[in-house]
This record gives structure tokens, C-alpha cells and sequence, in this order.
């Protein structure tokens, strides 16, 4: 349980649409996958492991701030009274990041009347849902920079896009049924942006909603496609909160649509926006 | 189930190696009816090339040529174990090793076939909320968004095998 796996392995492929790279993080308690697509040009061994290195180097820096597993982390002081948000230093690389984040996520508790509440849980403050699309969404940015322009990160199944999967086309990003993970229910094709899967349940945790303080029960499944990942988990957990009647939340947020399985026993889903026949939906 | 059948060889070929350079050749199958599948198209794909872990422990032995690697073994006793089923973004997998003379000298992640069944999609329009019966469909895909999974079933996968091949 304690042990990490020290596997990292780097998936290397080409196919006729160009070469591509998977790397593999075990971390934030869960799986992290990088897809990295070059297109036609192979990249060198040195580039890419320099790439890679630095994707799981901030991810792991995300980890000692933010992850409320680790007694040593910023959050955890937060949690345990030990730092007061007051003390935050915007000059300080972590308590930076930090203050953006407790930024986002009061913006988010708003925007979804409180029911996106990250306060409102067991043991004070846990942005770890947040975070984990907030992380994404930098460790993108890093590889964009080094150059790796289609990229597709996959963090335990909240995932970030950067331009195309292959060219021309749009990552497709299948959506789990909620009670059996060898099913999909859903396609979202997405280009530069971010999906955001959430149930009751994850990582042997509830949601909960913040009205009660009981479990959430408004969806057994809320998927949302926002323009980045930390708007996407916003969202997507505060449907599972508010089921139907969240979905003016997300209509009011540009760029944003929703896929939500209704609570069992009910037999429904519902999205924001209209499906095709091969059950495709497409950018609002 | 989907063609992402992914093999794994190791350069060290001991457990410790695990941690060095990991050359992966993905074999694709075009499988009927997946569910989900990988985005890089069906066709036969090769491994090109070897890149460097991450974690500091780079490439101890990148000595081993990726086509020579990526062909099978020739010579040697070789038994094949099988670890328990873990979930990733792809879908059930399982960790599958191949030892050769005491040494482990191949980590595949093999799919795990599943049902797969689709149902037609009945769907209305509505104003803001479009309702339609859940249904389970087929389609090819990059990736898969759902409930976040452990690498807990990775590791547990991995030493189960290694437990059957007395490793």
C-alpha cells in the first residue's frame, strides 16, 4: 500500500498519422497518462525524456503543496490551523499557487450557488479535485512550451487536450458508464479543452453536498467539456450535488456543456446540448 | 477487446531494471465491437525508439537495440505469468510477465476482453436539458473520462505475477 511502483515506463509509437509517446506517473493517488502525439517529426530521446521529466517534476511539486495525504504539504497546514490563508505569500512560488487556488475555488463555490464547495468537506479545506484539473492544465502548458503541440493528459480519468489527435482530428474521449468501466456512454470530441468526469464516489470518498453534509446523490455521473480542466472539475462536481438543476450553471460558463447520469434506479441521462445519431455530441 | 496491447521490455532484466529504460512496442489488433479503444490507428505499430525514465534512473543499459528488443526471445526457458486485473483509462488490464532463465525479460499490459453490448440512443430535444435513456455504445476512442482508479491495481497486478513466477 505504502510502497510506490517505481515503473515509468515510456510507450513509443508511430503510426502513418505520426509518432507518439505515452508516459505512464503513478502519483496523486492515482494514474497519470501523457499522450504525446509529434505528428510527422520523431523527437529525440534526450528532448522528450527532458519534456517528461519536467511534467512529472511539477506534478510531484503539485503533490507537497496540495495533497491532503502528506502531513508536510501546504494544504494540510491550512487543514490542520497550522497556516492561516492571511500568512500566504504571493511571492513564495507555493503559497502562490495555493493563493490561486483557494481564488478559483471561491469563484467556483459561487458560480454553482455552494454547491461546489471545496470548505464543505471532512477535515476543512480539500482542493484535491480542483487541483488535479488546475495541474493538468499547467503541466500542459510546460509541454506546449517545450513544443509538444498535441498532447492529451489523462489524470485517473479527468483529462486535458492541446490541439489534435491526429491531424485533422479532435481527441475523442469516451465517457465511462458509471457502474461499468468496460463500457463507454458517451463520445466527446474535444480540441483544446478539458473533461471532467465525477461520481458520488472517488477514491473511496463521497461528494458531499454541502446543504445536507450528506452524500451527494444528484448524479451518478456528471461529465463536463470546459475550456480547461480546473472549470471542468467545478462543474462536474457540483453536478453531482445538484443533478438537473445544475445545468444553468453550466450553460452560463462559455465554451461549457455537460453529460449527467440521473441517480439510480432512473434509467436517464441528460447533456446540455444535442447528440447525433452515432451518439457524438459536438462543440456548443 | 481494443487494440492497445501493450508490451513492455525491460532492458535490466531483473525487477531492479524495472526502474531503467522501458522500451514498449505496442502490437494493435482491430478488435470488433471494443467498447473503447486507443487512438493511435489499427494498423501494426513499431517501437523506434527508447527514452529515459523519468525519475533519475535514466537509461542504465540503453544498449539494447529497440527492433532487436521488440522481436521475441529466441532461446532460454520461458514461462509467461499472469497478475491480477487492474482498471486504467483504457480500460481492465492486466500485468502479464515473461521470464526467461530466472530473469524477468518482458512486462506486457494485455486488455482484458469484456462484454460489450450497444443499445440504440433515444434522445429529445429540450431547451437547455436534453434527456435520453443511458445506453452503453461502441466506439473507437483516444482516450476514457469516469471515476478516478488507483495505481494501487497497477502495482498489486504486477506482484501477483511476479509472486507466481517466484520472483
Amino acid at each position: 500500500m505504502t510502497t510506490q511502483t517505481t515503473i515509468d515506463p515510456t510507450v513509443t509509437f508511430r503510426s502513418p498519422q505520426g509518432h507518439g509517446y505515452r508516459h505512464i506517473v503513478p502519483i496523486w493517488g492515482t494514474v497519470v497518462v501523457l499522450d504525446l502525439r509529434t505528428g510527422d517529426r520523431a523527437w529525440p530521446d534526450e528532448r522528450l525524456a527532458d519534456a517528461v521529466e519536467d511534467a512529472v517534476a511539477t506534478m510531484r511539486w503539485v503533490d507537497d503543496v496540495f495533497s491532503s495525504y502528506l502531513a508536510t504539504s501546504r494544504v494540510s497546514a491550512l487543514r490542520s490551523g497550522r497556516l492561516s490563508t492571511d500568512d500566504l505569500d504571493p511571492l513564495d512560488r507555493d503559497h502562490a499557487a495555493l493563493l490561486e487556488v483557494l481564488a478559483a475555488c471561491r469563484w467556483g463555490r459561487q458560480l454553482t450557488d455552494g454547491a461546489f464547495d471545496p470548505w464543505a468537506v471532512p477535515g476543512g479545506f480539500d482542493p484535491s479535485g480542483y487541483v488535479k484539473g488546475w495541474a493538468c492544465e499547467v503541466v500542459a502548458e510546460r509541454l506546449v512550451t517545450r513544443g509538444i503541440e498535441n498532447l492529451c493528459i489523462n489524470a485517473g480519468g479527468d483529462i486535458v487536450t492541446r490541439g489534435q489527435a491526429r491531424p485533422g482530428e479532435p481527441w475523442r474521449v469516451g465517457i465511462r458508464h458509471p457502474d461499468d468501466p468496460n463500457l463507454i456512454v458517451r463520445v466527446e470530441e474535444v480540441s483544446d479543452a478539458a473533461v471532467a468526469t465525477s461520481g458520488p464516489y472517488e477514491r473511496g470518498d463521497h461528494i458531499v453536498d454541502p446543504a445536507t453534509g450528506q452524500a451527494a446523490r444528484g448524479a451518478r455521473s456528471a461529465t463536463v467539456v470546459a475550456p480547461r480542466a480546473g472549470l471542468a472539475e467545478i462543474l462536474s462536481t457540483a453536478l453531482v450535488v445538484g443533478g438537473r438543476d445544475g445545468a444553468p450553471w453550466v450553460a452560463a460558463q462559455p465554451g461549457c456543456r455537460a453529460y449527467v447520469v440521473d441517480p439510480a434506479p432512473s434509467a436517464t441521462a441528460w447533456s446540455t446540448s444535442a447528440v447525433d445519431r452515432r451518439g457524438v455530441r459536438h462543440s456548443a | 477487446m481494443r487494440p492497445l496491447a501493450t508490451s513492455v521490455l525491460v532492458t535490466g532484466a531483473t525487477l531492479a531494471g524495472l526502474s531503467g529504460v522501458l522500451v514498449l512496442n505496442r502490437t494493435s489488433a482491430p478488435v470488433a465491437g471494443a467498447s473503447t479503444a486507443d487512438a493511435a490507428s489499427p494498423q501494426t505499430t513499431t517501437a523506434s525508439s527508447s527514452a529515459a525514465g523519468p525519475s533519475g534512473s535514466a537509461a542504465p543499459s540503453s544498449a539494447t537495440s529497440p527492433s532487436a528488443s521488440a522481436a521475441s526471445p529466441s532461446t532460454g526457458t520461458t514461462t509467461t505469468y499472469a497478475g491480477s486485473t487492474y482498471n486504467t483509462p483504457y480500460g481492465p488490464v492486466q500485468v502479464t510477465i515473461t521470464v526467461r532463465d530466472g530473469s524477468m525479460t518482458e512486462i506486457s499490459l494485455d486488455q482484458v476482453p469484456s462484454g460489450n453490448h450497444s443499445d440504440q440512443i433515444n434522445s429529445y430535444a429540450g431547451p437547455l436539458l436534453v434527456e435520453e435513456a443511458l445506453s452503453a455504445q461502441s466506439a473507437q476512442v483516444d482516450t476514457i473520462s469516469g471515476a478516478t482508479y488507483t495505481s494501487e491495481g497497477f502495482r498489486r497486478s504486477l506482484e501477483s505475477a511476479l509472486t507466481k513466477a517466484g520472483l
